[in-house]
């Protein structure tokens, strides 16, 4: 069983707070959530919706199509009425929208009266739609009464909003000719997560206890959710002047002992890349967190693209080794932000996490995470040898690490060519061992990568090839493909750099076809470069907007 | 007080002879040395210039980083470590060109570093092309009609932000540099010292008897912590130029308005071991 809603209206309306309450009373209702939105830059006006899409199966993204359409405004209806399903409803406020050519979809429920008869105000509009929706499903009103009543700390809203949440459950259970009713199913330890929480509370269990950043959506998630935590993690998150700044008071704060990061867009992270080099001439750890958004500069700044790829993996003047990982999906993106720290310690590198605006704002179900097995590895010597030197030349090319303050040592370090101790140095011969030095580390991080998921037949005709955030969608491609008799299997990374080859290069004779939100294919031209393998078939998408599985399986039926 | 000596290290110096840097450098080591500082207690944060080298001279903990970033590195490395004393040394064009934006924030946010500035009115590195603060008029290979932009005034820039502590001081004058250096240090909050210093192969105007001919000592009648007088001492350049403590604001620092710096260095504190089931609830 499946179903789509779609909220739609201005900025300002508060669908995002339906959008939640909504998820979070289908995840306790038992089902799996996918809920993505799409919003425009600005803070009131224009159209902005959000999808939440509910099943008993999992499922990893949005899907084309509409069950239930709330729409907040006549707008809504208009962009959104040919996307309704055979069966599917319209909710609407009949007393505000005077919509001409009304047929059985439309169910016109006065949500402005319900929310000022009830709470005295026209802010409750968001609670009385989530009682229309709970009782047209005819789901179990004492949830949405306890998410109510944990949503406002203030008891008296709190109540205020019951209220008119049950008023509208009252409308909504009495339309009796609704055939889509979602029955109620046991509870789980299931979470609902958002890509941008999910980093969040990865960095902080990962013991990130210093943000630097400047504000830049849709990076900035990761920068609110630790200082919604900062007092009670001992988090100190401060706003930079500029993205320069950030990575640079990151790299002092790591420096001198702290897990550290920034957190950013492809524009600010451009800004940025000088501080990146840094990082990897001073073999200062530090983690990069990028939200990707469509570019060149300022792009659409609220929508989704894949096309930093290239420009993350090669950025930053000079030689010296990176792990750049992209989550498949929010609880992935939990486990890599840990993993980027580690790496980024162990091999006292930069670690570069590279998500996208799709992922960062999507709450998806996830499986319940598992706490008691993170192992957080500092690789840092308190008690260092007398004649510690920062950048002693060593066989693994990883140098011990030790604090400035501590151990009654000198730690010295430099951004120009420096000797072991860390002094500046021209001697060349000097430059060519720490050159080497550096980059050894680089050979010893391929075996912390982790391989590609497959995912689909074993013995497959064509392979998909994707990457990142692109996985729920081109998961669920596969699957209703495989159901329609193709013979189609899909190779997924998360981490991409350095390039992980022993899958690709299992499959290199058979047919890939890369699946990407990008114009260029950035991922076949990684390929090719660190394989030989050219894949010729693509399937790129860069309008904004995220992959849904049926333009994946339209796309692939169209090149096979 | 410590002896200088145990801030000697075998690193040699890349200056001209003759170059203010190493009167600056021997009037650091003796500051240093009556604070009883020793070398693993300080971090030295530098950015690139021949100014940004100094700290390679002597023993200190030192981050030797970009052009125009050290005030960000050493206000991360002092958040990081509150224990650290951080001290960021660079020069003019290091500092109020590349790196303004850092200075301006910094002033406000007011971590309690310090900013050490060689000033000599021009960029030696790169042989001479006029710096944020060269004169009007001084003709360089670059600036072939003089420089048009009148000079940036980092003292009435930093009493305009209500600095913490901003001093002047001139490597001509040792004992008044390490005096200026020392109060410094010693100030709670972010500090500011403009050290002004001939450049003996690239700066012909602003030279060593040119400096000497005009600074003054503001004495003991003079009140830094009126900020209209400060701005009138900010504002005399020319025939007179006042050295020293310019202006005193005792502000909070940022550290101790942050509750998470209570407990100690924020470095020290345990990340294992955490019970995090409260924000898995926010999750459900």
């Amino acid at each position: 069983m499946e179903l789509k809603i779609v909220i739609g209206g201005e900025a300002g309306q508060g669908i995002q707070t339906i959008s939640v309450i909504m998820s979070k009373f289908f995840l306790r209702s038992g089902y799996y959530v996918f809920s993505e939105q799409s919003y425009q830059s600005r803070i009131r006006g224009g159209h902005n919706f959000t999808q939440v899409r509910i099943s008993t199966e999992s499922i990893s993204s949005p899907d084309d199509g509409i069950d239930i359409l709330v729409a907040l405004n006549e707008e809504t209806i208009n962009l959104h009425k040919g996307e309704i399903s055979p069966n599917g409803i319209i909710i609407y406020d009949n007393e505000l929208i005077k919509y001409e050519g009304l047929d059985k979809s439309f169910f016109g429920v006065p949500l402005q009266r319900i929310a000022v008869e009830n709470a005295k105000t026209k802010l409750a509009v968001n609670s009385s739609a989530c009682g229309v929706l709970v009782g047209l499903l005819d789901g179990d009103f004492s949830i949405l009464e306890k998410l109510m009543r944990e949503q406002f700390k203030d008891p008296d809203i709190g109540e205020k909003n019951v209220l008119t949440a049950k008023a509208g459950y009252e409308i909504g259970r009495n339309r009796k000719d609704f055939s889509l009713k979602t029955p109620f199913l046991s509870n789980n330890e299931r979470l609902i997560i958002d890509g941008g929480s999910a980093i969040g509370f990865g960095a902080i269990v990962a013991g990130c206890r210093f943000l630097s950043a400047y504000p830049m959506t849709p990076g900035t998630a990761v920068m609110n959710y630790l200082a919604g935590h900062s007092k009670r993690y001992n988090i100190v998150v401060e706003q930079a002047e500029d993205e320069i700044s950030a990575i640079n008071m990151v790299l002092g704060a790591s420096f001198a002992g702290v897990r550290s990061m920034v957190t950013t867009s492809g524009g600010g992270f451009s800004l940025m890349v000088e501080g990146l080099s840094l990082a990897g001439m001073t073999e200062t750890p530090c983690v990069i967190h990028i939200g990707q958004r469509p570019g060149p500069a300022t792009g659409l700044p609220t929508r989704t693209e894949q096309a930093e790829l290239l420009f993350v993996i090669n950025a930053g003047h000079g030689e010296f080794p990176r792990y750049v990982t992209a989550p498949r999906d929010a609880r992935d993106a939990f486990y890599k932000t840990i993993k980027a720290f580690n790496l980024a310690d162990k091999y006292q590198i930069p670690s570069i996490i590279l998500t996208d605006q799709f992922l960062i704002d999507s709450m998806a179900t996830i499986e319940g995470l598992e706490l008691n097995n993170i192992k957080i590895e500092r690789y840092i010597e308190y008690n260092p040898n007398k004649d510690y030197k920062r950048h002693l030349i060593t066989e693994s090319g990883i140098s011990p690490r030790a604090l400035p303050g501590t151990g009654g040592i000198l730690v010295v370090t430099d951004s120009d060519e420096h000797d072991e101790e860390g002094h500046i140095t021209e001697d060349l011969e000097i430059r060519k061992r720490l050159v080497e030095k550096r980059l050894r580390r680089g050979e010893l991080l391929k075996e912390d990568i982790e391989e590609p998921l497959y995912f689909g037949l074993s013995d497959p005709d064509v392979i998909l090839l994707g990457w990142g955030s692109t996985y729920g969608a081109i998961k669920e491609a596969i699957d209703r493909l495989i159901e329609e008799d193709f013979k189609v299997g899909l190779l997924h990374f998360s981490d991409v750099y350095p390039l992980p080859y022993k899958q690709l290069e299992k499959y290199r004779n058979k047919r890939l076809i890369s699946v990407e939100g990008n114009a260029t294919g950035q991922f076949t031209l990684l390929v090719r470069r660190e394989t030989g393998i050219d894949i010729k078939d693509k399937i790129l998408k860069y309008n904004g907007r995220p992959f849904t599985p049926s333009e994946i399986v339209k796309e692939v039926k169209k090149i096979w | 007080m410590v002896d200088t000596k145990i801030y000697e290290n075998n690193q040699v110096p890349a200056w001209c002879s003759g170059c203010g840097n190493f009167s600056i450098l021997r009037c650091m080591k003796q500051a240093l040395a009556e604070l009883d500082i020793s070398p693993d207690r300080l971090l030295m944060v530098s950015g690139i210039g021949q100014a940004a080298k100094a700290p390679h001279y002597f023993k200190c903990n030192l981050f030797n980083g970009l052009h125009g970033r050290d005030i960000s590195v050493a206000v991360g490395a002092k958040i990081a470590n509150h224990d650290l004393i951080v001290i960021a040394e660079s020069g003019d064009g290091n500092t109020y060109g590349e790196g303004g934006n850092h200075l301006i924030h910094n002033i406000r946010r007011n971590v309690n570093i310090k900013v050490f500035v060689h000033n000599n009115q021009i960029y030696g590195l790169t042989k001479g092309q006029a710096s944020p603060t060269s004169d009007l008029g001084m003709k360089t290979r670059v600036q072939v009609d003089g420089v048009l932009s009148p000079p940036f005034n980092p003292i009435a820039v930093a009493i305009a932000l209500n600095a913490s502590f901003v001093a002047r001081s001139f490597s001509g004058d040792p004992e008044h540099l390490v005096a200026m250096m020392k109060s410094a240090i010693t100030h709670k909050g972010f500090a500011l010292l403009d050290i002004l210093q001939p450049c003996v192969t690239f700066n012909r105007v602003n030279t060593f008897g040119w400096y000497k001919e005009r600074v003054y000592k503001l004495d003991d009648s003079y009140d830094p912590t009126n900020r209209i007088l400060a701005f009138e001492k900010a504002l005399e350049w020319g025939d007179r130029i006042p050295i020293g403590i310019i202006y005193v604001n005792n502000r909070p620092t940022y550290e101790e308005q942050l509750t998470q710096l209570k407990d100690g260095p924020l470095f020290k504190v345990p990340i294992t071991g955490i019970d995090y089931s409260d924000i898995l609830k926010e999750f459900k």
